[in-house]
């Protein structure tokens, strides 16, 4: 740590000596360069005047542009994707579908590998496949409950169908 | 100095585009200005030069200088900017280190030999500091601004400037200790 006298000691060295300002001849020729300078015709520059307008427009352009961004990167992966339309037709595109919730039932990730005509192929093959079912008649269990045998059901009610997404996996 | 402008006529000359504050900028700035640019680039003659240029550049660019909410530091500014294109120049980078000339002379009281020796041994010291703590020394020994003044005109604080002072004046101190053994 130095000491305020050893501070001073060198301050009053520093004292015994000047340093010489601008010379009477430098001030003249620094003088008239700059007056020669100062009568040439400076436009003021047309950034400088609008410079207030053109730094919030920036400014705004920013702000959009870092919307338009995230909305990219971080919204739009978050929003459920549409159904495309081969998968909403699905219902009309099938000739003679008696089942108005077929298209409904689809899944987007399985129509979109599929087309409406290969929906089509299937579900005639699974119409068919219900038709040779046989029509027998199995003795229902007995209700306890009322004590009195149930009508006989169809076979078809009780088949296990399954349903038509592991169909379309397979 | 009584004969030194105010910086509300310089502030009233330029907003009239009058050619007359030219002089009022030097008269005020001049000393300080020139002091400031010795201490950057370590040089008298360089200093001078850039002084030049300075003004040259105040008068080309004086709409902005009326725009200016502290003109003293604004003149500052505009000269840490100039040398510090200066040295980016290529000529000047490939001049050699020439050792420092400040252009310190003795003061009159001191006018001897011996004392133009010391004042080249001192412009010897001065010129192995760092230009941050020299241009402090400059302005505050030489030009007689106090820390509040170099702190605006330097763009730092008043206890920076104060530090870089202590600073300087310790490696002198060790300077001058070790030349004189």
């Amino acid at each position: 740590m130095k000491s305020e006298s050893d501070l001073a000691a060198t301050e009053a060295r520093l004292h015994a000596c000047v340093l010489p300002g601008p010379t009477p001849a430098a001030a003249a020729q620094t003088l008239a360069a700059a007056r020669a300078a100062w009568t040439q015709p400076v436009a003021e520059p047309l950034l400088l005047a609008w410079r207030p307008c053109l730094l919030r427009l920036a400014a705004a352009a920013i702000v959009v542009a870092c919307g338009l961004l995230a909305n990219q990167l971080l919204i739009a992966p978050c929003r459920p994707q549409a159904v495309p339309a081969a998968v909403t037709n699905v219902a009309s595109a099938v000739p003679g579908d008696p089942d108005a919730s077929f298209g409904p039932r689809v899944l987007p990730a399985i129509a979109t590998r599929l087309d409406a005509g290969e929906l089509a192929r299937q579900w005639r093959e699974r119409q068919a496949l219900i038709q040779q079912v046989p029509q027998t008649v199995v003795p229902a269990p007995f209700d306890h409950q009322t004590g009195l045998d149930p009508a006989p059901q169809p076979a078809l009610a009780r088949y296990p169908v399954r349903p038509l997404s592991e169909g379309v996996r397979a | 100095m009584a004969d030194t402008p105010s910086e509300q006529a310089i502030q009233r000359a330029l907003a009239a585009d009058d050619p007359a504050a030219l002089e009022l900028l030097w008269q005020r700035y001049s000393g300080m200005l020139q002091a400031y640019l010795i201490g950057l680039t370590g040089s008298h003659t360089e200093g001078e030069d850039m002084l030049q240029e300075l003004f040259v550049q105040i008068a080309r660019r004086r709409h902005k200088l009326r725009a200016a909410r502290n003109l003293q530091a604004y003149l500052f500014a505009m000269a840490r900017n100039l040398a510090r294109s200066f040295a980016r120049r290529p000529a000047r980078r490939e001049q050699p280190v020439a050792p420092a000339d400040l252009g310190l002379v003795p003061a009159p009281e001191a006018a001897t030999a011996n004392g133009a020796e010391m004042a080249a041994a001192l412009a010897r010291a001065l010129g192995g500091l760092p230009p941050e703590q020299r241009t402090v020394v400059l302005l505050k020994v030489y030009r007689e601004l106090t820390f509040e003044e170099i702190g605006t005109a330097l763009a730092i604080s008043p206890h920076t400037a104060a530090s870089r002072y202590r600073y300087a004046l310790g490696k002198l101190k060790q300077w001058m200790e070790g030349s004189s053994r």
